[in-house]
């Protein structure tokens, strides 16, 4: 089978054309950098099947972050037949600067220009022949979205991967020629593939070759000193990047001149004119006041603020708060509250109430239709609590969970995640990271696992190390049950506040705890210089359906097997530990204190008492253990098991309940505190995350940091939910917290200071 | 002058690029912020910019634009 390698410039469209080609529904995104290992489909309208392998976005041949590593080496390793060098039409410049570079190598290169179509939109045209002409490869003219002419890439393709190619530079009339001959020479007489590129790469003083062939080096010394160039001095690196943008801006203006000939003719150049007469685009337009120095942030916050109202809020708009409406829907019916419960639901809410009102009712039958046939109590037990309501009760969350990941994907796709990370940047800095890691840790709100390995496009280790670690601080959506459902209670027990207020603020917490985390790592353990910023800001677009739909689908996917299956087991697990004493024996509902569950809990629990859900707690207060432990396997488990609990519970005093009521009938039993559940929210928010996560992290980070960043993780959430708890219960505890606070950052700043201090007298 | 101070939506050319760090300043000239490049300064936020080159738009920080010298574009400057 023939392999295929696509490659081009981050964000021009490879993932599309990828997704295109295999009928893959691969993650594109609005932003450089979705990308971050290889992918492999197959492509099968061609004579012989064909392998496509979708590679992270490059600028150059030289890698600067770790998963352009990953392109460089399939390009030069694997040797595939043939590359498609994807080229955004509209940015054509600087993607045929990674053009020059394949091209060096003796590899098959056909080059797709991609988003053709923008381009006559905007009045453009693109002469593909003499571009064809030009660089002596095939071009053609695609659009990767519209899919339309990809098939005769792919054919061209394919042809073109028949015959050989051997690399060519535009170095070769440049006056360092002689230098890249002479290299190329050596590296032909070690046997070398590839010599050409190496050549240059070398003469480039790229860091891998420079490490793989110190020996060659002594032939560039040696011209560097008989060399010197008017500009750059003895710069190499810099006048073969001058050359190569020289050579290319020379052939594209040509065929931009051609461009304008044609354009006059056209009605669009009226368009072309006005756009001329203020000299900004759109999307210059829409940065001048996303990106404003002072409305750039509190914009983003009014942003965030509305997606969680929208998602979470019992009172939209406040209009019930503000004494405007008081309505409650479907009063008397299973429904009661499904649209309003005093004041209007929001979307989320509504889709979140109707799926949980509806499972109710499904146990609920499901219970009766049981017990009338007959089945033994244990059985209806372990069906209706142990499996249905466990599983149902994570499902009711599904709606709101699509609701954030909905919002923030369209956020995404339109391009203003990357403005965010633009603006944020600067304050991020004072955190000891740049602007770019603000991608993967809004990632983390959708799960921790992709935003994990997103942190690889952090070009420093240091900086990527302390990210990761953080990255659980960011409430994935496995998380949000238990926000959701104990926020609900507490507003339901105590009076307080509005669940998406407690929601939004819970959140807000949690990346109030990575900011600081942040800051003490990199002062302390994780010294360093802040890497500079550097991100290409995309082009906004409209989001697009199609790509939304895929988003959601694949979420979709993910959380119904993970329910199906993980949550599945360990709910009837759950359920067995809890009807079950030491000795084996079985026990009823009603003995569920002395279950192995309640058993092993005990033992833990006092370690809980400074977060309020230790020894204080009465009658179930185990619970709230079992449910954190519960939590390592998958966090959605805890919801799980409050409505198995629950379950357990209302067989004994008969009564129906949802998940909010769940939890509402333990505060009751346990007299646990509000404070005590702001703990228990912040804990399990802050701790280890699940198995999964644990998994991708241990990948991720360099062997050995592993065990510290456990650590790490239980001690931060232990410190968290105590002084949460602390000084929520006793509020006078305040000053107490603001004096030791001060204390600890006046000595993490000696600290600092110390350190840069002691690192300056050694360089110097 | 460096990026920082220079007029904001004029075109400019980069004629020294003072960063000490071997690869970012090879990423950057990869990315095509090279001497002898035409780029824009579409805004500025304390120092960090935006700018618009060869037909795309990059973010930097401060660290950076300080050490990007360019002048303004004379050629340009004539047309007008």
């Amino acid at each position: 089978m023939k392999k295929f390698a696509l490659a081009g410039n981050p964000n021009c469209g490879k993932t599309t054309l990828f997704n295109a080609l295999t009928g893959s529904t691969a993650h594109v995104g609005n932003w450089p950098g979705v990308t971050v290992d290889k992918r492999e489909g197959t492509y099968k309208k061609e004579k012989e099947a064909i392998s496509i392998v979708d590679l992270p976005g490059i600028y150059s041949l030289s890698p600067y972050t770790p998963e352009e590593v990953i392109s460089r080496n399939f390009i030069l390793d694997e040797k595939p037949d043939c590359v498609i060098n994807i080229v955004d039409a509209t940015n054509l410049e600087r993607n045929l600067y990674l053009t020059t570079q394949i091209l060096e190598m003796d590899v098959p290169v056909i080059i797709a220009l991609n988003m053709s179509d923008v381009l006559d939109k905007s009045g453009k045209k693109l002469d593909a022949e003499l571009l064809e002409k030009m660089l002596n490869v095939p071009v053609v003219s695609i659009s990767a979205l519209k899919e339309t002419n990809i098939e005769e890439l792919m054919h061209r393709a394919y042809l073109t991967s028949l015959t050989e190619r051997k690399g060519n530079t535009c170095l070769k009339d440049t006056c360092i020629a002689h230098l890249v001959g002479d290299v190329e020479i050596a590296f032909k007489g070690m046997q070398v593939q590839n010599p050409l590129f190496h050549s240059i790469k070398l003469i480039e003083k790229d860091e891998i070759e420079i490490q793989d062939h110190p020996n060659l080096l002594s032939i560039i010394e040696e011209f560097k000193k008989t060399f010197k160039s008017e500009t750059f001095g003895d710069d190499l690196e810099a006048i073969i990047a001058d050359e190569r943008y020289k050579y290319i801006s020379n052939f594209t203006k040509n065929v931009v001149k051609k461009i304008e000939r044609k354009e006059d003719d056209s009605k669009d150049s009226k368009k072309k004119k006005k756009e001329n007469s203020d000299g900004l685009t759109f999307s210059d337009k829409v940065d001048k006041v996303l990106t404003h120095k002072i409305f750039g942030i509190p914009i983003f916050i009014l942003a965030l603020f509305l997606i969680f109202h929208l998602t979470f809020s019992t009172d939209f708009l406040f209009l019930n708060a503000m004494g405007l409406v008081d309505v409650t829907s479907f009063v008397g019916t299973p429904y009661q509250g499904l649209f309003a419960d005093g004041g209007i639901a929001s979307l989320g809410t509504m889709l979140t109430n109707f799926f949980n009102m509806s499972f109710d009712a499904l146990v609920d039958l499901t219970k009766t239709g049981l017990e009338s046939a007959g089945a033994e109590a244990w059985a209806v037990g372990l069906i209706g609590d142990g499996i249905m309501s466990g599983v149902l009760s994570v499902f009711g969350f599904l709606p709101q969970i699509l609701m954030l990941f909905l919002f923030f994907s369209i956020l995404e796709d339109s391009g203003y995640m990357t403005r965010v990370a633009f603006i944020l940047d600067r304050i991020f800095r004072k955190f000891g990271v740049t602007g770019r890691a603000f991608m993967p840790m809004i990632m983390g709100f959708g799960c921790s696992i992709p935003a994990m390995i997103n942190t690889r496009t952090l070009a420093d280790e240091k900086e990527r190390r302390a990210t990761i670690r953080v990255i659980p601080f960011f409430s994935c959506s496995a998380k949000l049950p238990i926000l959701t459902s104990v926020a609900g209670a507490i507003v339901s027990k105590f009076h307080i506040a509005n669940p998406d207020i407690i929601t939004l603020s819970m959140y807000l917490v949690g990346m109030i705890v990575a900011m600081v985390a942040l800051i003490v790592m990199r002062s302390t353990t994780m010294k360093g210089d802040v890497q500079p910023f550097i991100m290409e800001l995309p082009t906004y677009h409209f989001p697009r359906f199609k790509s939304l739909m895929i988003h959601l689908w694949d979420k979709t996917k993910h959380f119904v097997k993970k329910a199906c299956t993980i949550i599945l087991i360990s709910n009837i697990a759950i359920w067995c530990l809890m009807h079950f004493a030491p000795n084996w024996s079985y026990l009823e509902d009603s003995q569920v204190d002395n279950s192995i569950l309640a058993v092993f809990s005990k033992i833990l629990q006092p370690i809980f008492t400074p977060l309020g859900f230790g020894v204080q707690l009465k009658g179930l207060g185990w619970v709230f253990v079992a449910a954190s432990v519960a939590g390592l396997i998958a966090k959605e488990n805890l919801v799980g098991l409050f409505a198995v609990l629950a379950g357990v519970i209302s067989n004994v005093s008969a009564d129906d309940i949802s998940e909010v009521e769940a939890v509402v009938t333990l505060v009751e039993n346990t007299q646990v505190t509000a404070p005590a559940l702001i703990a228990f929210i912040l804990f399990n928010m802050t701790t280890i995350p699940c198995f999964a996560a644990c998994a991708t992290a241990r990948a991720e980070l360099p062997q050995g940091k592993f065990k510290w960043t456990l650590l790490f993780w239980i001690v931060s959430s232990y410190i968290v939910g105590t002084s949460a708890f602390v000084i929520l219960t006793w509020l006078w505890t305040i000053p107490i917290f603001v004096v030791v606070i001060a204390l600890l950052i006046v000595a993490l700043y000696f600290y600092r200071k110390n350190g840069t201090l002691f690192k300056r007298k050694k360089t110097a | 002058m460096p990026i920082t101070i220079a007029p904001i939506e004029v075109n400019l050319v980069i004629i020294k690029i003072m960063i000490t760090d071997a690869k970012t300043k090879k990423h950057l000239e990869d990315i095509g912020i090279a001497v002898n490049s035409s780029i824009k300064i579409l805004s500025r936020n304390s120092g960090n910019c935006i700018i618009v080159y060869k037909g795309g738009r990059l973010a930097l920080d401060y660290n950076l634009s300080k050490s990007i010298f360019v002048m303004i574009d004379k050629e340009d400057s004539e047309e007008k």
